[in-house]
């Protein structure tokens, strides 16, 4: 019955949708009435320049900002006031992977990517550990199981981190600027992994800066600039025909700098 | 006494240098006096090892709250820091006066803050235990308060966006990478924690320094006081290499991690 009535749901409404989203941090306007619509299994990239609200935005999505006004809706259900239990459930079935992974630093690779599959979803640690090894394996690190995150190359950790967000098998997955921060020659293993996500059907968010990502891998491209959605729409026509003066001289700037 | 005396038949014949080591460090006054010495220093020791306990569990009580977003928690959070301002602010000995001299005298209090006798120790052995852990439990909130606060935001946040709830993501994550930075200044409190053990002599605890200022009272030398000093270095020497070795280790740590 629930899977006849999530089959329905899946139909009619997007996975995410997010609605005249605003947040300020003290004087600062941030993002200024954002509205958002992501279908299940989509993958929606968000491009603009620095301090536009990319991240701000991404980080409302699962509450780690908190957002002012507008409505974020996950299947269908308003998850913009939920508190306590109830938003870190919500929080599980959303996934982040954040510009410095953020790995716990004092723990080895097998017990950041179990810790909250036992501690949250409350499964055995030998199964979480199974778990954790075939999401590693999937990342190629299975043989870094044992190793602290100190021990990894940037782009290693943030492939762990992405397989640390993927064990509580979320339903959206938040990529927040993730190869930002990496050595170029890190970046393409794991845009890779990224890629091979994408097209397993999983849902994402991704804030990025990687414009061949961004056209190659996504079904929907969003500019932002200054707290606003200037353009979106298919890769192809956001990028090689951009309706916006604004989102052309941005285009132009980083794609031939 | 009767060394005393010898010394001062001798006086023309000895140098102004044996007189020093006859006053401090006498070896028959020391044996003599060693055993109530030694049973004052075990006094110095249980006071340190109980009071430390308690004043590190009380100052990260304290230090959670000061620090909660809870909103169960927050009325609490100016409670707290009152507390910690004023307790940091205030001598030991002050709180050790205040805590025994008047507690005893309020009847609406419980008998076991009254006049607790606990563990066949008398009530002022414990209103010294409580009034240490009452002024250091201040200052480790502090302590503990910097541990937390150099733990970076994005663990925290790694740790919600998994879906851990605030406790939980303190208690697994946050915490656990707190203590690492927090133990070397914990030591530090520590070994300054039983040095102040020696303030609670004021209200009657025969503590080493008590004992020690009983033997020169009755000897007129000071060698066991002498004694009492190095049974404390014993214990404080090893201590601070031991914050030292960690200061260095985690200073490795940080320079493997960049």
């Amino acid at each position: 019955m629930t899977d006849q009535a999530t089959g329905v749901a899946q139909a009619n409404i997007p996975k995410l949708r997010v609605e005249q989203l605003h947040k300020s941090f003290g004087s600062l306007h941030v993002v200024r009435g954002v509205d958002l619509v992501v279908p299940a299994g989509s993958v929606l990239s968000i491009i603009g320049p620095s301090g536009s609200g990319k991240s701000t935005l991404l980080r409302c999505i699962n509450r780690l900002a908190e957002p002012e006004t507008g409505e974020i809706f996950l299947d269908g259900s308003p998850i913009s006031r939920l508190r306590g239990r109830q938003l870190d459930a919500v929080r599980r079935r959303i996934g982040m992977v954040f510009q410095l992974f953020n790995l716990f630093p004092n723990r080895t690779v097998l017990d950041n990517v179990t810790l909250a599959q036992c501690v949250v979803a409350g499964r055995k640690r030998v199964d979480a550990q199974e778990r954790a090894m075939s999401l590693l394996d999937q990342v190629g690190l299975a043989e870094k199981a044992s190793e602290l995150p100190s021990r990894l190359s940037g782009g290693q950790q943030q492939r762990v981190a992405i397989a640390r967000a993927l064990a509580m098998d979320p339903e959206v997955m938040l990529f927040d600027e993730v190869t930002s921060a990496l050595d170029p020659e890190l970046v393409k293993d794991v845009l890779d992994v990224m890629r091979q996500l994408a097209n397993s059907g999983m849902t994402m968010v991704v804030v990025t800066h990687e414009m061949s990502f961004a056209k190659d891998v996504s079904d929907e491209v969003v500019f932002m600039d200054n707290g606003n959605v200037v353009e979106h729409g298919k890769p192809d026509s956001v990028f090689t025909n951009p309706t916006q003066e604004r989102t052309r001289r941005f285009l132009d700037r980083v794609l031939n700098p | 006494m009767c060394r005393r005396q010898t010394c001062f038949a001798r006086r023309d014949d000895v140098t102004q240098m044996e007189i020093f080591l006859e006053h401090y460090f006498d070896l028959d006054v020391m044996r003599e006096h060693f055993d109530k010495v030694l049973q004052g220093f075990w006094i110095t020791v249980q006071l340190s090892l109980i009071a430390g306990v308690l004043s590190m569990t009380w100052g990260l009580v304290l230090a959670l709250c000061r620090t909660t977003r809870s909103r169960l928690l927050l009325p609490l959070r100016p409670l707290t820091i009152a507390y910690i301002d004023v307790f940091r602010g205030i001598p030991l000995l002050l709180v050790v006066l205040l805590i025994s001299g008047s507690l005893p005298f309020i009847d609406a209090l419980p008998d076991w803050i009254r006049a607790p006798h606990l563990l066949g120790q008398p009530d002022i052995y414990w209103f010294g235990v409580a009034a240490l852990t009452i002024t250091y439990g201040a200052y480790l909130a502090e302590v503990y308060r910097a541990g937390l606060e150099a733990v970076p935001a994005g663990q925290m946040e790694a740790a919600r966006s998994l879906g851990m709830s605030h406790p939980r993501a303190l208690w697994h994550v946050v915490l656990p990478q707190a203590v690492r930075t927090v133990v070397p200044p914990l030591l530090n409190d520590f070994i300054a924690l039983m040095k102040d053990t020696s303030l609670v002599q004021v209200i009657g605890v025969v503590e080493v320094v008590r004992a020690g200022r009983e033997v020169q009272g009755e000897t007129f030398n000071s060698s066991a006081l002498t004694l009492g000093a190095v049974m404390f270095l014993l214990v404080t020497l090893p201590l601070a290499r031991i914050v030292d070795r960690s200061l260095n280790g985690r200073q490795q740590l940080s320079k493997g991690l960049a």
